[in-house]
């Protein structure tokens, strides 16, 4: 449990955050520069606020009304950094002793082999940091930062410095990190990718204030957020379930309260929660269900908003049968000549080829 | 400390009175000091611009040594020219041992690896930035030394200012060379060693205190130098 | 071959340099630390004293060690009962040695730690490490070539310094007779310049080779630290 309501101070630049949550993975969303980074420090301590309050799991780490904050040695939090900062003039099994040695034993809930044997790290034990590679370098900073069991794990863009097979195998660690071990997670990110996979609460940061905070479908559908997430990334989040695979065609069905998706085979069994993101370039409009077309998937719904409009674009928002929403992206000759306007009933065309193993993430 | 405030008054009294003594030694320190750093800023400042912009085989070996000359103990080096200048060595027969023309060498080349490495610093810096408008304007590597030089005047001079500094700073060699004899080649440092070994202290605070303010005055001009040449270049 | 008296005088050329860097090393690290990681008003004046050996004329820095720390004076006077005397002693003579070189030390073990990575020194507070243990089990490995590096110019400068020496504690043989001030005093002797030539070989012997392997040091240190 997490609860954060601080101000500081950044050169010129003042951040007021508050937000609380009990999620096992808060995500910190936000473009460069709006102040999810000095979050972060703030909770491990490392920068000072000049007001507020941060409790983790019912322990107050900084109160500026109390007096009390407490240095970052004694917060019991655990940080990843960007480029895992490695101890250059340790091997990989000192780098991951430091923290263990300095927890005392009534404090370590995790135990070394386990976090070893999760994270893969057998065979670089004995290793330098400068002869690692980056995804390597990574699983290292995040196991060593496990091994002095910290009551919550803070990740700053662990993902920023590394390349997309990296990024990917790094992001299933996260995920079994968050379920094996049941730690609270702080994540923050500056690509919409991987937050829409991983939180269970997101909270978006720009410039130095919280914007809005909730579940992942909530905020995203939110219009404020769409130049945030940048204007290639708009889209809508489905919560769905998978309900059958079709081995013949390498399909998998996801179904949610509106209907079913159609999906490039997707590695989940049936009855996995799945969270599929669909982006509005991905999405088309008719006003009747096409006969001869590719599109797999065809899903009812009513237009519930024309808005935004770029040059000659504009995103439709799409109500579907159970209240889910989608974006759609058109031009506006089409959304003219259809005549969409708030009422009108649609059909939304996603192309499953368009979901693909990248926009799917595991709840 | 009674004895330190009686030195402290009678040190005042010859500093105040103009004491012959102590105008003499005063007076040859500073001839001999600027006379070497003349000769070796002549020789020095040139020979670091041209190690800097230069691109010659034995560049980095030159470097090297020069670096290796300034970390020469002094009385080393005062030995040197004391085996060189002596009756029995090779320049015996000019006579010039136990003069101030002795301390004068033996200084310059003292002060010349310093100012060298530092004109080097500044030619090198400068060059980095101008090489390819000089390039450009058709201006060789040699002819662009002469430029360079008077373009950083302002720097130069505090890098001259600092040899000077450092050569009224030396006693090891100027007392090899230079004998300290009263009224011939004593100069501040030398006499100010001799004096505090004698136990006489009014004479060598009077000494230190000129000389702490003319290394301290120079330092200051330097300083004061240093920020007039960025307030005006920038 | 240098004879019996010669190895006396590079013996307690050696023991003065050594004494003087090694025991003005422990204040040179924490200075270095203070200046590198630390604001504090006064700071630049302080940076300044520390260099004023730098600046200032040997003569002048060993005339003020003798006026504090004579027998007379009053730092001596207080130390005289912990049984510490620099007056006419090689005490005296490291401890002009370790003035000297102590600019020397403190700048180039300043470099090395403002080379320190200080978010790694953040990383290991988050692992519950305390501001002394970062310092012991991060900072310091990390910046320590450049500590050698430092006492090895502070020993190389030690080992040539005559003027601060020969004001503060006088030429006594075997006492404070460094390498120095006996090459001084042969060439004051007839005879001697010999024995002076030999002594200065010396001398200029192991500046070189402590300067060298400083050089050496520094390269492979700039070499590992990209890791």
């Amino acid at each position: 449990m997490l609860e954060l309501d601080v101000a500081l101070e950044r050169g010129a630049f003042l951040i007021e955050a508050r937000f609380a949550s009990g999620a096992p993975i808060v995500a910190l969303f936000g473009r460069s520069g709006s102040g999810k980074t000095s979050v972060v420090e703030a909770i491990a301590g490392l920068v000072r606020p000049r007001r507020g309050r941060i409790v983790v799991a019912g322990r107050a780490l900084f109160d500026s009304a109390a007096g009390i904050d407490l240095p970052p040695e004694a917060r019991r939090v655990g940080y990843v950094f960007q480029d895992a900062l490695l101890f250059p003039h340790m091997s990989v099994r000192a780098n991951l002793a430091y923290g263990e040695g300095l927890t005392p034993a009534r404090d370590r809930f995790i135990e070394a082999r386990r976090v070893v044997s999760l994270l893969g790290l057998e065979s670089l034990m004995e290793r330098r940091p400068a002869t690692l590679s980056g995804g390597e370098k990574q699983r290292v900073a995040i196991g060593r930062a496990l091994m002095a069991s910290p009551r919550l794990l803070l990740m700053d863009e662990p993902l920023a410095s590394l390349d997309a097979p990296r990024k990917a195998e790094i992001l299933q660690y996260v995920e079994l990190l968050r379920d094996e071990l049941r730690l609270p997670i702080v994540y923050v990110s500056h690509a919409i990718e991987e937050v829409t996979r991983l939180a269970d609460h997101l909270v978006i940061l720009s410039e130095g204030r919280v914007l809005a905070e909730g579940s992942v479908a909530a905020v995203l559908a939110r219009e404020e957020i769409v130049p945030l997430a940048g204007r290639f990334e708009a889209g809508a989040v489905l919560e769905t379930r998978v309900s059958g695979h079709d081995e013949a065609f390498g399909l998998t069905r996801l179904a949610f309260a509106g209907g079913e998706l159609l999906v490039a085979n997707v590695d989940a069994l049936v009855g996995e929660p799945v969270r599929a993101r669909i982006r509005a370039r991905d999405v088309a409009l008719a006003l009747e269900v096409p006969r001869q077309a590719s599109f797999q998937n065809v899903l009812e719904g009513v237009v519930d908003a024309v808005g935004r409009e770029f040059g000659g674009i504009v995103d439709v928002d799409v109500r579907l049968g159970a209240g889910e929403r989608l974006v759609a992206r058109v031009t506006r000759a089409s959304a003219a000549r259809l005549g969409l306007a708030p009422g009108v009933r649609v059909y939304a065309l996603v192309k499953a080829i368009a979901i693909d193993r990248r926009s799917v993430g595991f709840a | 400390m009674n004895d330190f405030a009686e030195s402290l008054r009678l040190a005042f009294h010859l500093a105040a009175t103009g004491d012959a003594e102590l105008r003499g030694i005063v007076w040859l320190s500073l001839r001999v000091s600027l006379a070497s750093a003349a000769i070796a800023c002549a020789v020095a400042l040139p020979v670091g611009a041209l190690v800097a912009v230069g691109d010659f085989p034995g560049r980095r070996g030159l470097i090297v040594g020069l670096n290796a000359l300034l970390g020469l103990p002094s009385v080393v080096v005062g030995l040197v020219f004391y085996l060189l200048l002596s009756r029995a060595g090779p320049l015996g027969s000019l006579g010039i041992l136990f003069t101030p023309m002795a301390i004068v060498i033996a200084q310059a080349f003292l002060v010349m690896p310093l100012v060298a490495a530092l004109s080097r610093q500044f030619v090198e810096d400068a060059w980095l930035e101008y090489r390819e408008q000089l390039k450009s304007l058709g201006v060789s590597r040699l002819r662009a030394v002469p430029t360079l030089l008077w373009d950083l005047r302002l720097s130069l001079a505090t890098v001259a200012l600092a040899g000077l500094g450092r050569a009224a700073s030396e006693v090891g060699a100027v007392m090899i060379v230079g004998g300290n004899i009263a009224g011939v080649t004593r100069v501040m440092t030398t006499a100010i060693a001799l004096e505090t070994s004698k136990g006489d202290l009014p004479l060598a605070l009077a000494l230190g205190t000129i000389l702490l303010a003319l290394v301290l005055s120079l330092n200051g001009a330097a300083y004061a130098l240093r920020e007039w040449s960025a307030r005006r270049y920038g | 071959m240098p004879t019996a008296d010669e190895l006396r005088v590079v013996a307690l050329s050696l023991k003065v340099a050594c004494w003087g860097v090694g025991a003005s090393l422990p204040l040179a690290i924490a200075t270095a630390f203070v200046l590198a990681r630390k604001r504090f008003p006064g700071k630049t004046l302080f940076d300044a004293v520390v260099h004023l050996p730098l600046v200032l004329p040997p003569v002048v820095v060993g005339f003020a060690l003798l006026v504090l720390f004579g027998r007379q004076g009053p730092l001596g006077r207080l130390l005289e009962p912990l049984g510490l005397v620099f007056s006419f002693r090689w005490t005296g003579a490291a401890l002009a040695a370790a003035i000297m070189g102590f600019p020397l030390m403190v700048r180039a073990i300043r470099l090395a730690i403002d080379a320190v990575d200080t978010r790694l020194e953040s990383a290991a507070r988050t692992l519950g490490a305390a501001r002394a243990r970062v310092f012991f089990t991060i900072t310091l490995p990390l910046a320590w070539p450049g500590v050698v590096t430092g006492a090895l110019l502070a020993f190389a400068r030690a080992l040539g310094e005559f003027g601060a020496t020969i004001t503060f504690v006088s030429n006594i043989p075997g006492e404070t007779q460094t390498l120095p001030l006996a090459i001084y005093t042969f060439t004051q002797v007839p005879g001697g310049d010999e024995q002076a030539l030999r002594l200065s070989v010396l001398s200029v012997l192991l500046s070189l080779a402590a300067l060298a392997l400083s050089e050496r040091l520094t390269r492979r240190a700039g070499g590992a630290r990209d890791a």
